[in-house]
């Protein structure tokens, strides 16, 4: 099986991070945080609507708020497969990083 | 934190809502108006409304991206759908394909025929301030004649403000040109001013064009004349022997191109014409060709009439008979080209370009309609896989996409063959039309029309089956099995009809044109002109021309010998301002005349009969200085009773007697009408560049009468070749053109026919296909064979019947007005229409009793069999 790209990893990640209530724009507002990068939208939609449709992600819908003028919120949360997904790409990263941890910190 | 909402650009959102994937918009549109409201509170409203542009943009390629992908993974399923039934029925495929692909074919050549026409004079940089000057002459209804006074240019260019530059053109008559032992006849000569270099875009390789006619001998040649005399030598300066004159070359120019009015191979100087006596350069005579280069948004129809007052004040006395200038574009002149042809200029016709355009239309729809048909009858076979696709999901406009998406495939496949017959029968066709058309595939404008009727092929034919199959509700095929339905066979038989229509229009359009040449080849003309040979006057024949003719007509092959002072059948001089006893002056004002100057024996020669009084004859000394004999036309004109004996003035003051009068005859083209002409003798010792000797040899003994008079001519012109031509192959040549256009009309109509069948042929098999259980039981039941034949092309012949009511009608208005550019024309009789009626049934009954036949005689077990 295929593993999950960075980007879906990142994603997942925040994802579990904001535990409830997680969607687009709290989502993009994190990972802009946490890696000091631009995330577009298309960039943070992208992967979520991948990981949907991949059965990683399940979605459910909230009540609209002013601020969106008047719009309902899709919320994202990891599912089974993908909590499974995000252990399998920890096991790799950790396997393909044993001994090398060096490299990161010099 | 204020709740206020800001709305982002309202039309920016709409656009973004199209790019966003269609499941999740409504929530995307929320997380983006909430964005564009934090941005909007932190950094003020242009950084929330760049950000919302951004985002827009930056959509995009994504977007199309995603478009793409989709659209090829139909696409791709569409092009395995359509490939797979291609090959699953061979034998529809085969007749969709054909037709289609000689149906371009057509189209294509066609269309590239009427791009040359209308290519015509393009390439002069000035073009659009360029014009012609023609006349109309109201008094005898020419519209258009080409012919102006030669004094009109200088009088117009002083005259009128407007007018930049003016040049003269007249034709050379055939010249020898002698350079070293480089002998050849020129046949395309021009006398011109020089100003026609400011005026059209004639590029000049060698010598300075201010300069070049400098001296009446002065004369410039294109660029493959200079390689014909001079070769790699430079061309520059060079004497030619032009029949005893030297003529110098002082400049060389590009050849025209083939697509220009205006074709010649060497240019003379205008002051070569003042020593030739048998050019008047008068107001009365019309013996010029004027081309005027105008400012730029000037209105010709101010200069026009500016013209007309200008010859008006100088006297022109055909203008002050009614006769008008009128000022013609550069753009219009070879498809305007009426029918006053004069040597050297190519002429188009607008009518031929508008014929073969419908043509090429009409050949490409009836192979369309062939594809509608078969892809409709055979609906039923497509009607499970419509409904099926629908039931998965696909709405309608998927389905019209795949259809067309079939029908696009199918033309493109058709397009290739297409291209193998275009360029296969090129070199014929080009032969046919005599054009030098040629495939250019590096040429934007050819690659994009022929798409371009790749496309619209597809289109059309696609149109109705896209519209027909997608319309099937998926319950009702699934459910039960569908007959193509009573809709479907509807427009099956109008789409018949309509082929059929337009082929029985192309028969009949064939038929009227043929029959018009044969009635114009074999039209009485009112002379005797078989066994005619004619000679050009040339060299010093002109002034041994007695000589020649006693030596002539020594030889027994020789019957007579006579001589005109020009090539009567193409060329025509005329005059005005006549004058004759008893004359009314208005009459004597109105009346102009053609002007024959003819030697002895003429009119015996010819055997043009004399009505009244009596031929010229060397029994009567003074017809040597002034008699004139005239024709009917004339007599008629001039109102003048009992003719013969009365004086008659040829302006300035040649006056004699009129001693005959001659039979009207066609000495010209049919398309013109029997003008008013005047005859006298003429001393054949001045007619050397214009001058035809005419001699009558015994009919069976024409090779050596030939040699006879090769003989005679060696022994006076031991220069000049000797080139010869039969008289009756003259008047046929005149007709060239329209023998031409029959005989292409002739092959694209058997092409249109032949398609029309193929689809005819590929219905009949498919009913008689699905008829095989009805036939069987018949059969069982005791139906004969030929009643069955009978059963099966009924219907068509139905078809074929109205097809022929309706382009009967169309054909004969049509026709009608093909003919009105004849002045004398053939009847449009009823046979035509019954033989093109007859021919389209045959053909039709044919096509489809093969079929039937095959049906008819088929064993009853077989298709019974597993019922």
């Amino acid at each position: 099986m295929k593993y999950l790209t960075r980007k879906e990893e990142l994603v997942l990640l925040a994802i579990c991070r904001l535990t409830e209530g997680a969607y687009l724009v709290n989502i993009r507002e994190y990972l802009n945080k946490q890696t000091e990068k631009k995330w577009s939208v298309g960039n943070v939609y992208v992967p979520l609507d991948r990981m949907c449709k991949l059965g990683l992600l399940e979605s459910y819908t909230g009540h609209p708020t002013t601020r969106r003028g008047g719009k309902a919120i899709k919320y994202y949360k990891p599912t089974k497969k993908g909590i499974e997904a995000l252990a399998e790409i920890k096991k790799v990263h950790e396997a393909m990083w044993a001994g090398l941890d060096h490299l990161a910190f010099e | 934190m204020s709740e206020k909402f800001h709305r982002p650009p309202v039309i920016v959102r709409w656009m973004l809502k199209k790019f966003l994937p269609e499941t999740d918009t409504k929530y995307l549109c929320g997380d983006f108006d909430e964005i564009y409201n934090a941005i909007f509170l932190e950094d003020g409203w242009l950084a929330a409304r760049l950000w919302y542009w951004s985002q827009l943009i930056i959509t995009i390629p994504s977007i199309v991206i995603h478009l793409i992908y989709w659209r090829i993974a139909m696409f791709a399923n569409y092009v395995k759908i359509a490939w797979r039934n291609i090959k699953k029925h061979k034998g529809y495929s085969f007749i969709n394909i054909t037709g289609l692909a000689i149906g371009m074919a057509c189209c294509i050549l066609i269309l590239m025929w009427v791009q040359d026409e209308l290519s015509f004079d393009r390439f002069h940089e000035k073009k659009e301030d360029i014009y012609r000057v023609i006349s109309d002459w109201e008094k005898h209804n020419w519209k258009g004649m080409e012919g102006t006074p030669g004094p009109l240019a200088p009088a117009m260019e002083e005259a009128i403000p407007e007018v930049l530059f003016t040049a003269r053109l007249a034709g050379h008559s055939r010249m020898v040109f002698k350079y070293g032992d480089k002998v050849f006849y020129e046949d395309r000569g021009v006398i011109a001013d020089p100003a026609l270099f400011n005026i059209f875009t004639f590029p000049v390789l060698k010598g300075n064009v201010e300069t070049t006619f400098s001296k009446p001998t002065d004369i410039v040649i294109t660029e493959s004349m200079a390689d014909k005399y001079f070769g790699a030598q430079d061309p520059m300066g060079k004497v030619i022997d032009v029949e005893g004159q030297m003529a110098t070359v002082t400049g060389v120019i590009q050849d025209p191109p083939h697509n220009s009015h205006l074709q010649f191979d060497y240019m003379s100087s205008f002051e070569f014409i003042r020593d030739l006596s048998g050019y008047g350069t008068t107001w009365g005579s019309f013996n010029f060709v004027t081309y005027t280069l105008l400012q730029k948004n000037v209105n010709p129809d101010i200069i026009s009439q500016k013209l007309t007052d200008v010859a008006m004040k100088n006297e022109c006395p055909q203008v002050k008979d009614g006769a008008s200038f009128r000022l013609q574009r550069l753009l219009d002149v070879h498809l305007d080209a009426r029918r006053y042809q004069r040597a050297g200029y190519v002429l188009g016709d607008q009518t031929t370009v508008t014929l073969f355009s419908v043509i090429a239309i009409f050949v490409l729809l009836i192979a369309c309609v062939n594809f509608m048909n078969l892809s409709t009858a055979r609906s039923s076979i497509r009607a499970k896989e419509v409904g099926l696709r629908k039931t998965v999901g696909a709405d309608r406009s998927q389905i019209i996409k795949q259809f067309f998406g079939e029908s696009i495939l199918l033309s493109t496949i058709a397009c290739l063959f297409a291209l193998i017959l275009v360029f296969s029968l090129l070199p014929r066709f080009n032969a046919l039309s005599a054009k030098q058309l040629s495939v250019d595939l590096t040429n934007g404008r050819f690659v994009f029309s022929f798409l371009g009727v790749v496309l619209l092929t597809g289109l059309i034919s696609g149109s109705y089956p896209a519209l027909f199959l997608s319309s099937y509700k998926p319950v009702v095929v699934l459910r039960e099995a569908v007959s193509s339905g009573k809709k479907g066979s509807v427009f099956r038989r109008i789409f018949v009809v309509f082929q059929f229509s337009l082929s029985i229009l192309l028969i009949i359009g064939t038929f009227i044109i043929y029959k018009q040449l044969h009635f114009i080849r074999n039209k009485e003309l009112g002379f005797d002109k078989d066994h005619i040979v004619f000679i050009p006057i040339k060299e010093n024949m002109g002034a041994k021309y007695e000589t020649a003719k006693n030596e002539l007509l020594r030889d027994p092959n020789i019957l007579s010998v006579t001589a005109c002072w020009n090539h009567f059948p193409s060329d025509t001089w005329r005059g005005a301002g006549f004058e004759w006893e008893g004359g009314d002056p208005v009459n004597q004002r109105e009346l102009d005349l053609v002007y024959t100057g003819v030697d002895y024996d003429f009119f015996q020669l010819l055997g043009l009969e004399i009505v009244d009084g009596r031929p010229f004859s060397k029994e009567y000394a003074s017809d040597e200085n002034n008699a004139y004999i005239l024709n009917q036309a004339a007599i008629e004109n001039m109102e003048l009773d009992d003719p013969v004996g009365k004086q008659f003035n040829i302006p300035p003051d040649d006056r004699g007697p009129i001693v005959g009068i001659v039979k009207d005859v066609h000495f010209q083209s049919l398309h013109r009408k029997i003008e008013p002409r005047i005859f006298f003798l003429y001393d054949m010792a001045k007619a050397t560049t214009y001058g035809i000797l005419l001699a009558k040899v015994r009919g069976g003994r024409i090779p050596q009468a030939l040699a006879g008079i090769q003989r005679v001519w060696g022994e006076m012109n031991p220069i000049s070749p000797f080139e010869y031509h039969f008289l009756d192959e003259t008047y046929d040549q005149l007709y060239r053109k329209e023998q031409r256009v029959g005989s292409i009309l002739n092959y694209f109509t058997f092409l249109a026919v032949l398609i029309s069948c193929l689809g005819l042929f590929g219905l009949a098999s498919f009913m008689a296909e699905r008829r095989t259980k009805e036939i069987g039981i018949r059969k069982v039941l005791g139906a004969p064979v030929s009643g069955l034949v009978v059963l099966l092309s009924k219907e068509f012949s139905r078809w074929v019947l109205i097809s022929n009511i309706i382009a009967w009608p169309i054909g004969y208005f049509a026709m009608k007005k093909m003919l009105q550019s004849y002045a004398y024309r053939t009847p449009i009789g009823i046979e035509i229409f019954i033989l093109s009626a007859l021919l389209a049934l045959v053909i039709a009954l044919l096509t489809v009793s093969f079929q039937a036949v095959k049906a008819a005689r088929a064993n009853p077990v077989e298709s019974l069999r597993y019922e």
